[in-house]
């Protein structure tokens, strides 16, 4: 790589004049501390630790996706796969979710992160023991809270179904590898660049956010706020942040722009989505029995994420401003600007998710599972996909068929579940205002029938794109040289500029991070755990929903959770039109004796928060709805659970009678 | 001279001879002496090694890289540079130079003029005189500046070496001798030709071009632009790095020209660092963007801190004694919402007729003053509705109503039953009863069956 030798004075030791281009723009670096030498072994270094996480990811990634489209396909086959618990709805999905968020994002993530860390900073990846004892151990974390989902071990918090043990693991893990690429980027900390500093900001999140989760949850709702801001650490902040630092990392390259200077627009991107996604951490519990003023500042910051989208998408647009006819690596730029869009359209549905007036409509529908996945599957992975793509030498031509599947599975999916839920949301709507139908029972049936079309296009997109992501992995692996990215296919982007600390230097890039990261956990987790204005335990929860060990209450309670119920069914009266005839509107102290509470996000069933004080409500017809649900509504779309015990079944339905 | 040769050299890492070669054509430019412009070299080296210690760098194998010399940041006559220009502008605008800069660049890319255009207009110059006066006299100014032309006409770089365009380019140079098209090139860059020979070479065995295309596309040759004026829009080049992120065309002219600036560009790290450099000039709009959603933010804040009031964005009231979900006004969701009084009003209208409208009767009997709650007592208001919707030829008993009167006492009551739902005729029934009878809405609500008993 002498041959980025400044000016061009001297003869070039290697003649490529395939990227004589690019290699103008390297002349440019004018920079009198050159370590091509030292750069050669680190880009080598980092490719390799890169290559090792990218390929357990990658396993992690396709496995996770199966498991997913195998659980969308249960809802729209519910008899798929019927006869076991280890394969009913309630367990894969959450597993396919834990694979995808806690093993495959934080290993591509944090993989990447070591290639382009050490590739920005022309050093060494250090800590690389740390580093590959970290990968084993968020790869045994992610498997063992997969496993724990699937074997109903759950700890029944969305999010952090592992043990804590497990959890722990994770945590170590993140924490060793974020340690080990920190320890290399402090090295040449001035010039790490808008890339740099989004990446190891993501790192961060990500540590704290999994640390955070380690600490044993409060009881009631406050338990569900501290889960819920330790869940948007991980899989929005983090996966957010490192989405950015991707694309520019790619677009960067790609384009032989420089992002490593004083780029405005950059720091206030950085800066800002910092501040507002830290702090936005309750938008799926709006309307829920939160306090309303912890609901207001998550609305209000849920406004503010519009200033770095704005800024961050401008940015990225100067990048490629009157470049983009100079670019030859089209793959690599397509599947940026995909990931870039994405993180846009997410941030609106995510704004819309938490805006009450959109909120009534959409909340508890389709439309959560959308966000989470144009963050994880839209920009996440693409923006994954973009920096691999410059990793692997680039201009992958085998890439474009997994482009335009996976862009089609993600399009999709994102957009059958979003209409979905507006459909929906309607749907609930139009019940009571109609006074024609209620939302629960039999009459649940218009809004069952109704989202099916929708359900089915996103079970076909998504098995789409995993069928798309697999047979890249396969043939990826085939052609193994590649995958691994040799330097010298690498080294066809190494481009050099000067850094600079303009706007965010090392200091105030740690203690930035890490005064945001505390205000918000203060602000957005403790605070709304400590307002116990509404917290005492209601008359409710002390008659009905209070579980004695030993009872078979506690008994169909634990059931519920191990079956993954919680999938399907919310445990949660909101004061809004959607929710009236469910009765008596939840409050805090409704769950107050319970931990976990069991409020949970979607209602592809109805509300059970009040299912046994229904006028129909009989036990002897749960029970057979429990094991055979199409026999007397054949709409529905609820697992069969006739592989359980009859004292099993006893139990579920002593449980749903304290349902009241 | 030697040893300071030597300690130049060493410090840059670069041979002795290139270091020589590099301070006499700065001498000669600068107008200084060859030992000055070393020892500044030497002196200087100190920034420059403190610098790079701060980025942390370790490996530096000599030979590997070739930093050119530096140059003086004294500059032994006025050249017409940007640096001037704001000079000039910050005194007649009384205005900090810094100030003077970014807004000159905003502005510059908002009229889409140059920046040295917009500085010399607020500076009350005129830049074609001033250049005039400095004619030749700065050539890094001169290297700077870029025919856009040639920029346009030439092939992005980063594909296989265009023949096409390097034939061309050589043609349009044939015209011109390799020494006149050195001098050229020297010219233009503000290059030694020795040095500018060497590059052309370099670059030339690297990309496959030839030496006289790669000179002629240095020199930015162009037979139809070459010997016409200075270009209108220059690029203008004062900081090698922001040359790269601005340039608004890739093409490899402007990255020439970026490489020949770079050496200007890297010794003034402590001036321009410290000039707030507006990059590529985002939309004005944006500013505005920033400033008002977080406003916006706040006021969300500061208008619903507890959440919306009862009856905007879906939220209802809370029944505190049932704790369900109730209309604003307290009374269970769906009741008011439909006002089944207003809709029997406009359908009484087609009552109104024999009826009229202040039921004092006509054609049929009055409803007035109670009369029809004499007919149809409270808790009977089914069989009101039954009798409209049945009316006198579809009524199976021989009187209707609490007073047993004839059916067809009164004349013929047509039947309504075809044309009205259920829920329209309890409507009007409501409306006769409360409006005509004086039967309290709510009793009359649940007399009419249009809401539930409570239970």
């Amino acid at each position: 790589m002498l041959r980025q030798a400044r000016l061009e004075f001297l003869p070039p030791t290697e003649d490529s004049p395939k990227t004589s281009h690019q290699e103008d723009a390297v002349s440019v670096t004018a920079d009198i501390s050159s370590n091509d030498v030292a750069q050669a072994e680190a880009a080598d270094n980092g490719t390799a630790m890169a290559g090792r996480y990218l390929l357990v990811a990658a396993v992690l990634f396709a496995t996770g996706l199966v498991v997913s489209a195998l659980a969308s396909l249960q809802l729209v086959l519910p008899n798929l796969l019927s006869g076991s618990a280890y394969t009913t709805y309630g367990r894969l999905a959450p597993a396919g979710r834990i694979l995808v968020t806690n093993g495959w994002l934080p290993l591509a993530g944090l993989g990447l992160a070591f290639y382009v860390v050490a590739h920005i900073t022309g050093e060494q990846v250090k800590r690389k023991t740390l580093g590959t004892v970290a990968l084993i151990l968020i790869t045994i974390g992610a498997v063992v809270a997969a496993g724990t989902a699937l074997t109903g071990l759950s700890s029944g918090i969305q999010g952090q179904e592992g043990p804590i043990w497990a959890r722990g693991v994770s945590a170590i893990g993140y924490v060793l590898a974020t340690f080990a690429i920190t320890a290399t980027a402090r090295l040449k900390a001035d010039r790490l660049g808008a890339t740099g500093w989004y990446l190891m900001a993501a790192a961060w999140w990500l540590s704290a956010g999994a640390v955070f989760g380690l600490i044993p949850l409060t009881g009631g709702t406050p338990g569900l706020i501290q889960a819920s801001f330790a869940n948007a650490g991980l899989n929005r902040l983090f996966v957010i942040t490192m989405a950015v630092g991707l694309l520019y990392f790619a677009l960067s390259k790609i384009s032989g722009a420089d992002v490593t200077g004083p780029r405005p627009l950059a720091a206030l991107g950085f800066w800002s989505l910092t501040l507002t996604w830290a702090f936005m951490s309750g938008v799926n519990l709006v309307y829920s029995s939160s306090p309303d003023w912890y609901e207001t500042l998550t609305i209000a910051f849920a406004i503010g994420t519009l200033v770095p989208v704005v800024a961050i998408v401008t940015d990225l647009g100067l990048i490629l401003k009157g470049r983009v006819q100079g670019i030859s690596d089209r793959a690599t730029l397509r599947y940026a600007i995909v990931g870039g869009l994405a993180l846009v359209v997410a941030t609106i549905v995510n704004l819309l998710l938490a805006w009450r007036a959109t909120s009534a409509i959409v909340q508890y529908s389709t439309w959560n599972v959308g966000v989470d996945m144009l963050v994880a599957l839209g920009g996440g992975s693409f923006a994954v996909f973009a920096a691999n793509s410059v990793r692997r030498g680039g201009g992958a031509s085998d890439a474009s068929s997994h482009f335009s599947w996976s862009v089609t599975g993600v399009v999709g999916a994102t957009t059958a579940l979003l209409a979905g839920g507006i459909v929906t949301g309607f749907s609930w709507i139009s019940g009571p205002s109609s006074q024609l139908f209620s939302n629960y029972g039999s009459d649940y049936e218009i809004a069952v029938v109704s989202l099916e079309p929708f359900l089915w296009i996103a079970a076909i997109s998504l098995t789409l794109y995993a069928i798309a992501q697999i047979a890249y992995l396969v043939r990826i692996n085939s052609t193994s040289d590649v995958e691994l990215g040799s330097p010298e296919s690498a080294s066809e982007y190494d481009l050099e500029f000067e850094g600079s600390t303009r706007y965010v230097t090392w200091k105030m890039l740690v203690w930035g991070a890490a005064t945001v990261w505390v205000g918000a956990a203060v602000l957005t987790a403790a605070l709304p755990m400590l307002d116990s204005s509404e917290a005492a335990a209601t008359i409710t929860a002390d008659r009905f929903r209070t579980y004695e060990p030993g009872t078979p209450e506690l008994a169909g309670r634990d059931l519920y959770i191990s079956l993954g119920c919680a999938e399907c069914h919310t445990q949660s009266v909101r004061p809004i039109i959607t929710d009236v005839g469910l009765g008596a509107v939840s409050v805090a102290g409704d769950y107050a004796n319970e931990n976990p509470a069991l409020i949970a996000g979607i209602r592809f069933g109805p509300d059970l928060m009040h299912v046994a004080d229904r006028e129909a409500f009989d036990p002897s017809s749960v029970a057979q709805h429990l094991v055979n649900p199409r026999a007397a509504r054949s709409w529905s779309i609820m697992p069969s659970y006739s592989y359980l015990l009859e004292a099993d079944i006893n139990a579920i339905v002593s449980y749903i009678e304290t349902l009241r | 001279m030697d040893e300071l040769l030597q300690r130049v050299a060493e410090l840059r890492g670069m041979p002795a001879s290139l270091v020589e070669r590099s301070a006499q054509a700065r001498a000669e430019k600068t107008g200084t002496s060859v030992e000055a412009v070393l020892q500044e070299w030497a002196g200087e080296e100190h920034d420059t090694a403190e610098r790079t210690q701060g980025t942390g760098d370790e490996a530096e194998p000599a030979g590997a890289q070739e930093p050119a010399p530096e140059e003086s940041d004294v500059e032994p006559k006025v050249e017409v540079t940007i640096d001037y220009l704001v000079q000039l502008a910050a005194e007649a605008k009384r205005m900090p130079p810094k100030l003077i800069l970014s807004s000159a660049t905003a502005r510059a890319e908002h009229s889409n003029s140059s920046l040295e255009i917009v500085l010399a207009d607020w500076a009350g110059v005129d830049l074609e005189e001033l250049k005039k006066q400095e004619k030749g006299g700065s050539r890094k100014e001169a290297a700077t500046q870029e025919p856009p032309t040639v920029a346009d006409e030439t092939p992005p770089a980063d594909q296989e070496p265009a023949p096409n365009a390097a034939v061309a380019v050589a043609a349009a140079a044939g015209a011109m001798s390799m020494d006149e098209l050195l001098e050229k090139v020297a010219e233009v860059k503000g290059m030694p030709a020795a040095l500018a020979k060497r590059s052309a070479e370099a670059r030339s065995k690297k990309s496959g071009e030839s030496v006289e295309a790669v000179l002629a596309e240095w020199a930015g040759v162009d037979p139809t632009t070459v010997t016409s004026a200075p270009a209108e829009e220059p690029v203008v080049v004062d900081d090698g790095q922001q040359a790269t992120d601005d340039t608004p065309e890739p093409s490899p002219t402007a990255k020439v020209e970026v490489i020949e600036a770079s050496p200007a560009a890297v010794e003034e790290p402590a001036e321009d660092e410290d000039i707030p450099v507006v990059r590529g000039g985002y939309p004005r709009w944006l500013a505005a963007a920033f400033v008002l959603i977080p406003l916006l933010a706040v006021a969300y804040i500061l208008v619903v801190p507890n959440g919306p009031d009862c009856g905007t964005a879906g939220q209802l009231l809370v029944d505190p004694a049932t704790g369900e979900a109730v209309n604003c006004d307290g009374s269970d969701y769906g009741v008011a919402a439909i006002d089944y009084f207003a809709a029997g009003a406009s359908i009484y209208s087609q009552c109104a007729v024999c009826h009229s409208s202040d039921g004092s009767g006509g054609a049929g009997p009055a409803f007035a003053s109670g009369a029809v709650l004499s007919t149809f007592p409270a808790g009977s208001c089914d069989q009101q509705i039954e009798w409209v919707r049945l009316g006198t030829a579809g009524w199976p008993d021989p009187t209707y109503g609490a007073t047993d009167k004839p059916v067809g006492g009164f004349g013929l009551m047509p039947s309504f039953g075809g044309n009205m739902t259920d829920e329209q005729l309890a409507s009007v029934s409501l409306y006769e009863r409360v409006e005509f009878g004086g039967q309290p809405p709510e009793e009359a609500q649940v007399d009419c069956g249009l809401v539930e008993s409570e239970g």
